[in-house]
């Protein structure tokens, strides 16, 4: 028989788990890990599920204008839960690396399946995490698919991948979490403490690097903010230019009006028309799906002035339609309670100054309480719907 | 059956969590399937990147690259080390998409506003300088009671 050298028996199957030598991997910080990141992925899941129900609203749903912040708060949670888990990720699949390479590789077919799952668990936990990311970055080329409705499916994919994660390990968790805590084989490398320590760590680092782009306080310490809420035309953030919606001609044509349509009358109002209507002012923040935001003082007409114009009922909803030809978001439908929000303007100022031609000139929607996306710029057309 | 009531409800909690997970990942398979925006070969061609990159690629490379850089240093400051590099590849894992700047478009100079190499340089030296901080208390703490037993090498 041929000996094969020492080094290559190293790398036969069945020894392969072995040539994992940490001691710091065990059930006990497996389930540590594990629970911190069920947490994080269930924020993910309900706070990511609601942005889609604002925009997609299913008929049970029912989304409110206040508190104004709101949305500001689940989304900017959204985007800092995702980027917690990095690190909680890496870290969880760093402690069950070596069950990868176990051999046989499976037991019997109820194990195969299960592990068949794992597969899918961890893949939807990276595409998750990744997508989100470059989503961030603006880096769309190397997803060359939508992201948004990949993001959205691959969340069910991953929470159900969890539970059922969570259903065969509930006994190994139990006695792991109940287990008391013997102090960690101390050889000269890190503790179970000093990885829990380590993982916290790179959360705060991560947190502090970026939150400031919604969390305006924080913008000067936030040096990896995608955004910074102090920046753009008007000290303000702008996410599609009017050259790259192609509006610039439209919206700055001097026989621009905006049609109003209601069920008495439809008015057609040029940009001084608006400007002779009672004007008001509300203090709003343009809340990014991508979880930057930024607060400004707008001003404008009232949307439920517009819609009592024109005969309009109260409880009506109201379709706002921009000058831009192809885009997903040309058209939002503001429901009910934001239709008649006396904070919701079709906004014709930022501050003192005209909107800028970026921010939506010569008219804006902005509400409270609701994903950028859905404050439609460069208005041309809104249209009462009654109820 | 001669299980415990706590048993019992175990095994149901556990049923409970399998079946609800079934349904939710099927839910989100026929929902990947038949979105026709989902473009499936390059979902699954991303998706099956990520997974093995990570697997295969990604993680065997932050394991051997931290067992290396952590192999002469001494027991007592290995751990602060290895705990660097932990958030070290972490953060970098987020900042890597901005340092590179392909997101960004010529006509939005609000979008990406920031020099993103030199926050990612600040970030870091942040971290190292703390580390170093740690290393430098450790060594000191460590001195006067070990001056008489030698670490073993
Ligand atoms: C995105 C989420 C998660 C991913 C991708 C993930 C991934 C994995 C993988 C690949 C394994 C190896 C399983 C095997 O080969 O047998 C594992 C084991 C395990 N996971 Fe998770 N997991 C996740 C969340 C959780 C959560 C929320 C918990 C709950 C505390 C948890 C607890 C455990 C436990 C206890 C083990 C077994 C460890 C052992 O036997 O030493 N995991 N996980």
């Amino acid at each position: 028989m041929v000996r094969v050298p020492e080094p290559l028996t190293r790398l036969y199957p069945s020894r392969l788990s072995r040539l994992f030598t940490s001691r710091l991997r065990s059930p006990q910080l497996t389930s540590r890990i594990g629970r911190l990141l069920g947490v994080a992925v269930a924020v993910c899941f309900v706070t990511g599920y609601l942005s889609h129900a604002i925009q997609h609203p299913p008929g049970w749903f029912y989304w409110p204008s206040r508190p104004v912040n709101l949305y500001r708060v689940t989304q900017g949670l959204h985007v800092a839960t995702g980027l917690a888990i990095v690190p909680l990720l890496a870290a969880k699949l760093w402690s069950v690396y070596p069950k990868l390479f176990r051999w046989p590789p499976f037991r019997d077919a109820v194990h195969a399946i299960e592990r068949l799952s794992l597969f899918v668990l961890v893949a939807a936990a990276l595409f998750q995490v990744t997508t989100g990311i470059l989503n961030i970055a603006l880096w769309y080329s190397p997803m060359s698919f939508f992201f948004t409705t990949a993001h959205y499916w691959t969340a069910w994919i991953l929470v159900g991948a969890l539970a059922i994660h969570i259903g065969v390990k509930l006994p190994v968790i139990r006695r792991a979490l109940g287990a008391p805590d013997r102090a960690a084989p101390q050889t000269g490398s890190l503790s179970r403490r000093g990885l829990l320590t380590a993982v916290g760590t790179a959360i705060g680092v991560i947190t502090v690097a970026t939150i400031g782009q919604t969390l305006r306080p924080l913008a000067g310490l936030s040096v990896l903010g995608p955004r910074d809420p102090r920046i753009g035309p008007q000290g303000l953030p702008v996410n599609q230019s009017a050259v790259a919606a192609g509006v610039t001609a439209a919206a700055t044509d001097p026989a621009y009006r905006l049609e109003v349509v209601g069920p008495a009358r439809t008015l057609r109002l040029s940009l001084a028309e608006l400007g002779a209507l009672a004007q008001h002012t509300a203090q709003l923040p343009i809340t990014c799906v991508e979880g930057w935001s930024a607060t400004a003082t707008w001003g404008g007409v009232r949307v439920s002035d517009l819609v009592a114009a024109v005969g309009g009922a109260q409880g009506a909803s109201v379709r706002v339609e921009s000058l831009e030809q192809d885009s997903l978001y040309r058209i939002s439908t503001l429901a009910p309670p934001h239709a008649a929000d006396p904070l919701t303007l079709l906004a014709l100022r930022i501050g003192d100054q005209p909107l800028d031609l970026d921010h939506g000139y010569p008219v804006r929607l902005i509400a409270p309480n609701r994903p950028g996306v859905l404050q439609t710029k460069w208005v041309a057309r809104i249209e009462v719907v009654q109820p | 059956m001669t299980a415990r009531p706590a048993d019992r409800s175990t095994v149901w909690l556990r049923r409970a969590l399998v079946a609800v997970g079934v349904l939710a990942a099927a839910y989100g398979v026929v929902g990947v399937l038949t979105d026709p925006s989902v473009s499936l070969p390059n979902y699954f061609r991303y998706t099956l990147t990520v997974l093995f990159g990570h697997d295969l690629l990604v993680l065997p490379l932050a394991i051997v690259l931290g067992a290396v850089l952590t192999r002469w240093l001494p027991g007592w400051a290995r751990p602060v080390v290895q705990g660097a590099l932990f958030v070290t590849a972490a953060l970098t894992v987020v900042a890597l998409p901005l340092v590179l700047g392909f997101g960004r478009v010529g006509d939005e100079p609000s979008a990406l506003p920031r020099d993103y190499p030199r926050g990612f340089l600040l970030c870091l030296a942040a971290i190292w300088l703390a580390t170093a901080i740690l290393l430098v208390l450790r060594a000191i703490r460590r001195r006067p009671s070990d001056s008489t037993i030698r670490e073993r090498p």
